[in-house]
């Protein structure tokens, strides 16, 4: 490029005119607060509305009761629910935890080119070239008890009879969610494990440090934002799903969405936004507790 | 026919007798039973009565649909054709008649019994083809789905009767004008026999069947519509091979399928504790 050196951010005075600061920060959040404000704020605002009205058989009553609330906080059926949502979210967290941060540990300080270092974690991401629904479905036809998985074991003389736990099962929705989810916590993991000075850990190998010691009072305490950044892409999808937990689990466990949307499909409207209000909260509560933990905006702005 | 009529044009309430004021225009109708795989349970007559969905031999090999005023409907036909509960109204159930169900539900879902629950009808198709599940809730066009993929799958005629229920289309209040004509129009388009003609081949009934009967063949309408055994080969929708000739349709023909329905789906008096309770047994 020709000419003068651009300076163009460096706040309203490249381009000839002169704007006030605070417009010039109005103007840049200006889209976003526009397209959140348009696509997400009122949609949640009518969504609390309508969470406070009352419904017949085909009708939503414009009023303002607490029935709706009243049901959620009264019924065990909310309890478990949760209770089987969380548990979902914390299996799915270890698991991907444990096998992201492996990953990410591997590629950043296990690869010395630079080239194969890029190459493999492309790799980690070919399964996003498709579908979430495909990659969910593909491992239904694989773990089915007439599937890949049973008919080998049983070509293999390991088993006698199809082992039925593999699929329509808790097992069968963690897998799937392991397969899913895996990369968002990898990433942000890589993310930060990448930023550490490489020259920190030659000084603890020199003082004598182990591979372990290394690992525990270096790596984890950096990666400490990546892990939080990639807990709450994990555990907010998780609590948020209904779609692979009805399909893995063949409709055998429920969550807490699932549950809502069965009240969806019974078009009662009123009792499932009372459902999604409730469930909006509940898992700010858990990203802000993270958020609380580990402070994330260091991540974002170093 | 309590459901049929509105008592006037802005009215909320419903009629009693026929009135200028239908509810909606009702677009297809059908009496649906069970679906098995005859060569997974030793044969077509090994599944006589709604009762078998119970059957400890089909234990881990069932499922219902996940949707709770069929599912639970489906239950309730086999609970009473095994003498376990008597039910006033299994269209209508009881908050009682609910509980009770879904405590049963509750115990065999914790036993194992139901494989899985389906949520879509593609769900049902891959179930049953796949021999995960051997004896299900399942739709009338799913039955010709899986057959036209080669495998025996039977619409079980059961000795206690069908399940009927019927659809309808309606336009919305608050068209007037230019688009309520556009609706009208669909709605009579809809009846005119080709969307009738269609469905048929998938086993639905259309209200006006003698519209459909000129977008199908002689053979297709004595099949289908009548009962009787097929003259040629019966295609699906989209060419298929869905049954050979010589074969009949389950339970016979409109008149005997739609004259033999012991519990049509309405939507329960007690709707919302139904869906709660559904809930409740899904979570269990």
């Amino acid at each position: 490029m020709a000419g003068p050196q651009p300076t163009f951010f460096k706040t309203g005075t490249s381009i000839g005119m002169k704007l006030p600061p605070s417009l010039v920060s109005w103007l840049q959040v200006g889209p976003l607060a526009v397209i959140l404000t348009l696509f997400f704020g009122i949609p949640v605002l009518v969504v609390i509305i309508v969470s406070f009205f009352d419904f017949d058989h085909s009708d939503i009553v414009p009023t303002f009761i607490f029935d709706n609330y009243v049901d959620v906080f009264t019924s065990d059926v909310t309890m478990r629910l949760y209770l089987s949502s969380l548990k979902f979210a914390a299996i799915v967290w270890a698991i991907t935890l444990v096998i992201g941060f492996t990953l990410a540990n591997y590629l950043v300080f296990h690869i010395n080119s630079l080239l194969i270092k890029i190459g493999l974690f492309l790799l980690c991401s070919v399964p996003f070239w498709t579908s979430t629904i495909i990659r969910m479905i593909s491992w239904i036809p694989f773990l089915g008890r007439n599937g890949l998985f049973n008919t080998m074991l049983i070509d293999a003389h390991i088993t006698s009879k199809p082992l039925e736990f593999l699929l329509f099962s808790d097992f069968a929705v963690v897998v799937a969610y392991v397969h899913l989810f895996t990369l968002f916590m990898m990433v942000p993991i890589f993310n930060s494990m990448a930023r550490i000075d490489p020259r920190i850990i030659e000084a603890a190998k020199d003082a004598g440090a182990s591979r372990f010691a290394i690992l525990r009072e270096i790596v984890l305490p950096l990666c400490k934002s990546g892990i939080a950044l990639g807990s709450i892409f994990v555990v907010t999808q998780v609590m948020g799903d209904f779609f692979v937990v009805k399909v893995m689990s063949g409709g055998q466990s429920a969550s807490v969405v699932s549950a809502l949307q069965n009240e969806i499909a019974a078009l009662q409207y009123p009792p499932a936004a009372a459902s999604a209000v409730t469930l909006v909260i509940v898992v700010m509560l858990m990203v802000a507790g993270i958020l609380r933990l580990v402070d994330v905006r260091k991540e974002l702005v170093s | 026919m309590k459901i049929g009529f509105w008592t006037g044009p802005d009215c909320k309430k419903l009629a009693d007798k026929p009135t200028d004021f239908l509810t909606m225009v009702p677009s297809l109708f059908n009496a649906d039973t069970l679906g098995m795989r005859p060569d997974l349970v030793g044969g077509r007559d090994q599944v006589k009565s709604w009762g078998d969905l119970l059957e400890p031999k089909f234990h881990g090999k069932t499922a219902l649909v996940d949707y709770a005023p069929v599912g639970v409907i489906d239950v309730a036909m086999a609970l009473e054709a095994r003498g376990e509960v008597k039910y006033a109204d299994k269209g209508n159930m009881t908050k009682a008649e609910i509980d009770q169900t879904i405590k049963i539900m509750q115990d065999l879902k914790k036993s194992g019994h139901f494989r899985a629950f389906w949520s879509n009808f593609d769900q049902s198709v891959n179930l049953m083809a796949s021999g995960e599940v051997v004896l299900q809730s399942m739709w009338s066009p799913a039955v010709t789905a899986v057959r036209s993929r080669g495998i025996d799958c039977y619409y079980a005629p059961l000795k206690e009767g069908h399940r009927g229920w019927t659809n309808g289309l309606t336009p919305m209040a608050h068209l007037t004008g230019l688009k309520m004509d556009c609706a009208m129009e669909y709605l009579n388009w809809y009846n005119s026999g080709w969307q009738g003609g269609f469905i048929a081949k998938q086993g639905y009934y259309s209200p006006v069947p003698e519209t459909a009967r000129k977008f199908m063949t002689p053979e297709e309408w004595d099949y289908w519509y009548e009962g009787k055994p097929a003259a040629v080969d019966i295609k699906d929708p989209y060419g298929n091979l869905m049954e050979k000739k010589g074969a009949t349709r389950d339970g016979g023909s409109l008149w005997q399928r739609e004259g033999n329905v012991t519990v049509w789906n309405t939507v329960m008096d007690e709707d919302r504790h139904l869906t709660r309770r559904w809930n409740d047994f899904i979570s269990a």
